[in-house]
C-alpha cells in the first residue's frame, strides 16, 4: 500500500493507495497533481523514511510519499 | 464607549463612585495624566468603600460566561493536541527511534546531508550546520527557512527540514538566508 502525506497547518492529510487498484492510483495521482500545482514539493521516502529522493511525478510504486508547501528564506 | 457586556465583566460592584470612574474610564481618549487620576479614583474608592454583593443573576451570568470560555478554550486545545500528535505519529514512522527519542529529550534531531555537512533540526530554530558529525564544536552557518504557512505543526516541520537535507540539500542552502 502507497501512502501519500500532504502536510498543512491542519494536519496532514493522508491519502492510501493499493498500487494494483486503478482507482486508488488514480486518486493519489490527483492528489499529488493537485499539490505540483500549488508548487509543493515531493519526497519519496521508503515506510521507515530511509532513502528520501525529490519526485517530480507521481510513482505509484512508492512507499510513501511526502508532499511539502512552498518554503521561503527567513 | 464600552458596552454592556464588557461593563459587566469590568465593574461588579454596583458603587455609585465606581459607576463614575467607569463613565470618566471609558469615555476618556488616551492621556498618562487622566489614566493617572482616573485609576487613582478607583482604587482609593475600592478601597474605603466595602464592595456590596453581586445579584445572583450577575453572579449566574458571569459564571455562564465563563464556563463557555472554558469550553471553547478547552475544545481549541483538544484540536491542537490531536493536529501535533498525528504530527509526531509521522515523524515516529519517518526517523529511528534512537532519533526520536533524540528528539523527545533535547527538542531536536542531527541529519547528515550527502555533503558530509551535519545538520541540527529543532523546529521553531535556525537550523545549524556543522562541518560533520564528528566537528561538532563549531557550528558553521544558521539557517532560516520556513513554509510560507507558519502554521505547520512543529513535528511536521523537523519532517520537511530532515527531507530537504536528505533529498534537496542544495536548494535548501540557495534558498535559506544565513546567519
Amino acid at each position: 500500500m502507497g501512502e501519500l502525506r500532504r502536510l498543512g497547518p491542519q494536519g496532514d492529510v493522508k491519502v492510501v493507495w493499493d498500487s494494483e487498484n486503478e482507482e486508488e492510483v488514480a486518486l493519489a495521482k490527483k492528489q499529488f497533481d493537485e499539490a505540483m500545482k500549488k508548487d509543493f514539493t515531493a519526497y519519496r521516502v521508503k515506510k521507515d523514511g530511509s532513502k528520501s529522493k525529490k519526485i517530480t511525478k507521481f510513482d505509484p510504486d512508492a512507499e510513501k510519499i511526502i508532499l511539502v508547501p512552498v518554503v521561503a528564506g527567513g | 464607549m464600552a458596552t454592556d457586556d464588557s461593563y459587566d465583566y469590568w465593574y461588579v460592584d454596583g458603587s455609585t463612585t465606581a459607576n463614575t470612574t467607569w463613565t470618566m474610564w471609558s469615555s476618556t481618549t488616551y492621556s498618562a495624566d487622566n489614566i493617572g487620576t482616573i485609576w487613582t479614583t478607583w482604587s482609593r474608592d475600592c478601597d474605603t468603600e466595602p464592595l456590596p454583593e453581586q445579584s445572583l443573576e450577575q453572579r449566574i451570568r458571569l459564571e455562564n460566561r465563563q464556563r463557555a470560555m472554558d469550553k471553547r478554550i478547552g475544545r481549541e486545545q483538544k484540536r491542537k493536541d490531536k493536529i501535533n500528535n498525528k504530527a509526531k505519529r509521522l515523524l515516529m514512522s519517518l526517523i529511528s527511534k534512537a532519533d526520536y527519542k533524540q528528539f523527545c529529550d533535547l527538542g531536536y534531531i542531527d541529519i547528515e546531508g550527502k555533503s558530509g555537512k551535519l545538520y541540527r533540526i529543532q523546529p521553531g530554530s535556525q537550523v545549524k550546520v556543522f562541518q560533520s558529525k564528528t566537528k561538532l564544536d563549531v557550528c558553521i552557518d544558521s539557517l532560516c527557512i520556513l513554509t510560507e504557512d507558519r502554521n505547520l505543526p512543529l513535528a511536521d516541520e523537523v519532517i520537511w527540514k530532515k527531507l530537504m537535507v536528505e533529498a534537496n540539500e542544495k536548494q535548501l542552502l540557495k534558498i535559506a538566508n544565513h546567519f
